[in-house]
């Protein structure tokens, strides 16, 4: 496989994604398929080889009587497969059930002990701001601790609390919280528009550097 | 033993014709099948021998019906606004609230095809959505049993009876004045004739003498001319000239048409144009002259330090979580920190949660290590691809126990970092709550842009360590290469970030420009 | 017998996978919290299953996104060259991974095929996101001015130009960052964190089914 082969064909493909610039039209259409399809076979490949062999099937070929306890996702994960045929659905339930619970029990865990406890402790601390180190840390330490507060009294007032309007505690938190959220969807926004252009310079690196040979 | 009502004769039971006189052997109140003529007995719905339905459905008439017609005494009479099929079944005014059921056939009957096929379904096996399960909540009817939203009105309401009030319909003030004078109507005259005596049409007059009627027509009286009322005129005139009046849409659609579909796709192409140019003209000249403004930001100085001060052998647990998507962004950061951590020589266990991340880590893996004299499987390794969502990130520290892959570690406290580049916050988050929470491990993070305010919460988190540091994009990795003293393709792609963001803040204040003074040119 | 047969189907159908669920959920719980030999052990051996289990959730949904497009293809469905595209596609990488991941060919075309097309097409947001910029963010409100504000001191502050533009740019955009941004998201993680919890309680104590049968209703 020569390199400007490969180079072409992948110039070639990137300038077919581009032409939906101009509108949606075949070439693009043929593009997307190809990579969904692409995508699709790779993953499989990568699960099969690196995931369902080694910890799977290695063990259970090399010594099946001493690792029998393999034979359980074995089992689960065929009968999972029956998900696919509508009458013989029921068959996976008992694997959706597994992994459900443990799902559940791994996101209570992680998000009580990864974000709801030390981001509450975070807000909680930086309130006291002869400790925070300078009065403008404290000045954005109080402003940290209300605007965490002002966003969440604004979810809850947006869905709907019963005794809505005339709570004007709640209104005024709320006020806040919307402010807060416009600068951070602000930011969230611009953000982005950054991380585009960085993934545009990289194609367009590719394509005048690697392809058209324009860049030292 | 069944008595036939015209002659008298005994029949056998279950016969349905007299073997004397041959007339049916209708019993009282019987119900006719409409589809296949079977006597029916009193009170069913259905029909026993083919199923049909002999309650028929009824359709609730609206208010403005016309004056009602008077045949005659008894059988049919309609009533405006009232159930007129149902007044042929006075004995069943419930029937008609209960959705249609399987009926139940007589024992001993033969039982419909139709019918069969519906008794062998339960509600489980009716074919599920894909990926939803038809479960069904109790009171709840499977889709196939449900009564279209048409007529779900008429089963929650109580058909009424000839007894309760049925309200006549209001005949607007507009329509009455054009009713026709009563005198106009030719009533149809009481029928002459014997009163039949026996049978079916016990009680009618004038049912079956044909010679009376046939030989003396009725005439109609005399109809006085119609005389419409001034505003009658009026209102007629009125609804003429509107009639006449040309088709015309309703309301003009805001859209540009001709001009301004030029003028929006100009605009659009103009954009393109810009963005394009603004990343491909600094790359062309090969400027670097915004380089010299980089500051690293604290969050990417923090990181680097983080690095720095790691102490030499010190096993790095590197989770590379993204995919060719967001790759120009985050292959530059995976460059210059490994390049790093190779000069701290650091032990380093490479793991991945997306299915392409193991290819991408592995091809900068290949270059940098190749430069630092690395060794695949003694000094670094790639296990690979994780799944589980949750369950990834944690099977991969607990692995370590069971010797999962690998010998550089035993358990989580032989890792001195954590290193996770995140394209997306997701994998950020699971690895955050699933090993850093609980274990407690120092971990820095290399970020997409998109999940870098995602990220900061966990980075300004000044009670609790959770993220020592943080490098944002393709931004973050020139910082970095500048910080290291290491220039790298990050850095030289500054200048066209520059262009381009600026570009993009003189679009929103040109577009705001072009917006307002478009209106008060307008307005 | 009937009623034996019967009794277990209703059992797979629901009881077993809500047991399921309960029991071996529980179990990784208590081994997320505490740490003892044998719960270590089981929840070590739970989580590799897990691993192995979702690796056949992600085949199935693989083979259903094939499954789809081949029913298009059978049935001529609109669109069913495409799909044609599609399979070849995933049949050739198919084929050319079964020697394993690090076959070269399938190494080919993960960097000359699905790479560059990942890479564009993420990258077309970028002309997208500008035309957005031009044509959305009207400056009608208070509100709309300040979240332009924050967008615009953003965008400059995170590249080398704004320091050019002077010193208070990159500082502003790291207050905004930092502070405002913070609080933001912090309240939306908080959030989150509550309502996860809340399920997966739910879950664990069998109010939520989401894994079939019959719901959580008597039959």
């Amino acid at each position: 496989m020569s390199e400007v082969f490969a180079v072409w064909i992948a110039a070639i493909l990137t300038l077919m994604v581009y032409s939906y610039l101009f509108a949606d039209n075949p070439l693009y259409r043929i593009a997307e398929h190809l990579f969904v399809g692409s995508s699709v076979g790779y993953a499989a490949v990568i699960i099969v080889h690196t995931i369902l062999r080694p910890r799977l099937f290695e063990p259970l070929q090399r010594d099946p009587a001493s690792n029998w306890p393999y034979f359980i996702p074995l089992l689960l994960g065929l009968l999972l497969l029956t998900k696919a045929h509508g009458s013989l659905a029921w068959l996976g339930n008992t694997s959706l059930g597994f992994l459900f619970g443990v799902g559940a029990a791994l996101a209570i865990g992680g998000a009580l002990l990864g974000s709801l406890l030390p981001q509450i402790q975070a807000s909680w601390v930086s309130v006291s701001p002869v400790t925070a180190g300078g009065s403008r840390a404290a000045v954005d330490n109080l402003f940290l601790a209300v605007g965490t507060i002002g966003t969440l009294a604004y979810f809850y007032f947006t869905m709907g609390v019963s005794k809505g309007p005339s709570r004007a505690f709640i209104r005024v938190w709320a006020a806040v919280g919307k402010w807060v959220m416009l600068i951070t969807f602000g930011a969230i926004f611009g953000n982005r528009i950054m991380a585009y252009v960085s993934l545009l310079i990289g194609r367009v690196h590719f394509l005048l550097g690697d392809w058209l040979g324009l860049i030292g | 033993m069944i008595d036939c009502p015209h002659c008298g004769a005994a029949n056998r039971e279950g016969s349905k014709f007299c073997g004397d006189c041959g007339q049916p052997l209708g019993v009282a109140g019987e119900l006719a099948c409409p589809m296949c003529d079977t006597p029916n007995r009193p009170g069913s719905t259905v029909c026993t021998e083919c199923g049909a339905r002999l309650a028929p459905v009824s359709v609730p008439l609206t208010e403005e019906s016309p004056e009602p017609l008077e045949v005659g005494e008894e059988g049919l009479s309609l009533e405006s606004a009232g159930d007129e099929e149902t007044a042929a079944e006075p004995s069943e005014p419930s029937e008609v609230e209960q959705p249609p059921d399987i009926p139940e056939p007589l024992p001993g009957e033969p039982m419909p095809p139709w019918v069969k096929k519906l008794e062998g379904i339960s509600p489980e096996e009716l074919p599920a959505e894909e990926g939803e399960e038809a479960s069904l909540a109790p009171g709840e009817l499977p889709d196939w049993l449900e009564v279209p939203p048409e007529f779900e009105g008429m089963f929650t309401e109580a058909a009424p009876t000839a007894e309760e009030e049925i309200q006549r319909g209001e005949i607007p003030s507009w329509l009455e004045v054009l009713r026709p004078t009563e005198e106009g109507v030719g009533e149809p005259a009481e029928p002459g004739g014997p009163v039949e005596t026996t049978g079916l049409l016990k009680g009618i007059k004038g049912a079956l003498a044909v010679e009376p009627i046939l030989a003396i027509p009725r005439r109609a009286g005399p109809v006085s001319p119609f005389l419409p009322s001034e505003t009658a005129i009026e209102r007629a005139g009125l609804f003429e000239t509107i009639l006449r009046e040309p088709v015309r849409p309703n309301a003009e659609i805001a859209r540009p048409r001709g001009r301004g579909m030029l003028l929006a796709s100009t605009i659009r192409w103009i954009i393109y144009l810009i963005v394009a140019m603004a990343v491909a003209v600094p790359m062309l000249l090969g400027s670097n002259w915004t380089a010299g403004y980089l500051r690293a930001s604290p969050p990417t100085v923090a990181f680097y330090d983080t690095i720095e001060n790691l102490a030499p052998e010190s096993v790095v647990l590197i989770s590379h979580d993204y995919n060719p998507g967001v790759a120009a962004e985050m292959a530059p950061q995976v460059e210059v920190v490994l390049d790093h951590l190779m000069e701290r020589q650091a032990r380093l266990i490479n793991v991945s949660l997306t299915p392409e991340g193991p290819r991408l880590s592995q091809r900068i893996l290949d270059r940098v290590a190749e430069a630092h004299g690395y060794v695949l499987g003694e000094d670094y390794v790639n296990l690979g691809y994780v799944v589980g969502v949750e369950a990834g990130p944690r099977s991969v520290v607990e692995g370590f126990v069971s010797g999962g892959g690998t010998d550089f570690a035993e358990g989580i406290e032989d890792i001195a970092l954590i290193v996770e580049f995140a394209g997306a916050p997701t994998y950020l988050r699971l690895w955050l709550e699933q090993v850093q929470g609980p274990y407690q491990v120092p971990m820095v993070a290399g970020v997409s842009a998109t999940a870098d305010p995602f990220a900061r919460p966990y980075y300004r988190n000044l009670a609790r360590s959770q993220l020592l540091g943080m490098m944002t994009g393709l931004v973050g990795a020139a910082e970095y290469e500048r910080h290291s003293g290491y220039p790298g393709v990050a850095l030289a792609s500054m200048d066209s970030q520059s262009v381009v963001h600026v570009s993009v803040v003189l679009l929103v204040l040109i577009g705001n420009v072009a917006y307002f003074s478009g209106r008060s040119k307008r307005g | 017998m009937r009623g034996l047969i019967n009794a277990l189907t209703i059992g797979m159908k629901r009881t077993i996978p809500m047991a399921i669920a309960i029991a071996i959920g529980s179990l990784m719980l208590v081994d997320f919290f505490f740490d003892e030999t044998h719960i270590n052990a089981l929840g070590a051996f739970f989580l590799q299953s897990t691993v192995i289990v979702v690796a056949f959730a992600l085949l199935l949904g693989l083979l259903n996104v094939l499954v789809v497009h081949v029913r298009k293809i059978g049935k001529r469905k609109e669109g069913w060259l495409y799909s044609i595209c599609l399979l070849g596609a995933a049949v050739a990488v198919i084929l050319a991974g079964i020697p394993g991941p690090d076959s070269s060919v399938l190494k080919w075309i993960f960097d000359n095929v699905q790479y560059p097309l990942q890479a564009t097409t993420f990258s077309l947001l970028a002309f997208y996101v500008a035309t957005a910029a031009y044509r959305g963010f009207r400056l009608r409100s208070l509100e709309s001015l300040a979240f332009v504000a924050a967008v615009i001191l953003v965008l400059l502050g995170q590249v080398p130009i704004g320091r050019y533009l002077g010193d208070l740019v990159p500082t502003a955009k790291d207050w905004i960052l930092n502070v405002p941004s913070t609080a933001g998201v912090r309240g939306i993680i908080i959030g989150v964190a509550l309502g996860t919890i809340a399920t997966g309680v739910r879950v664990l104590m069998g109010f939520d089914r989401p894994y079939g049968g019959e719901g959580s209703e008597t039959r």
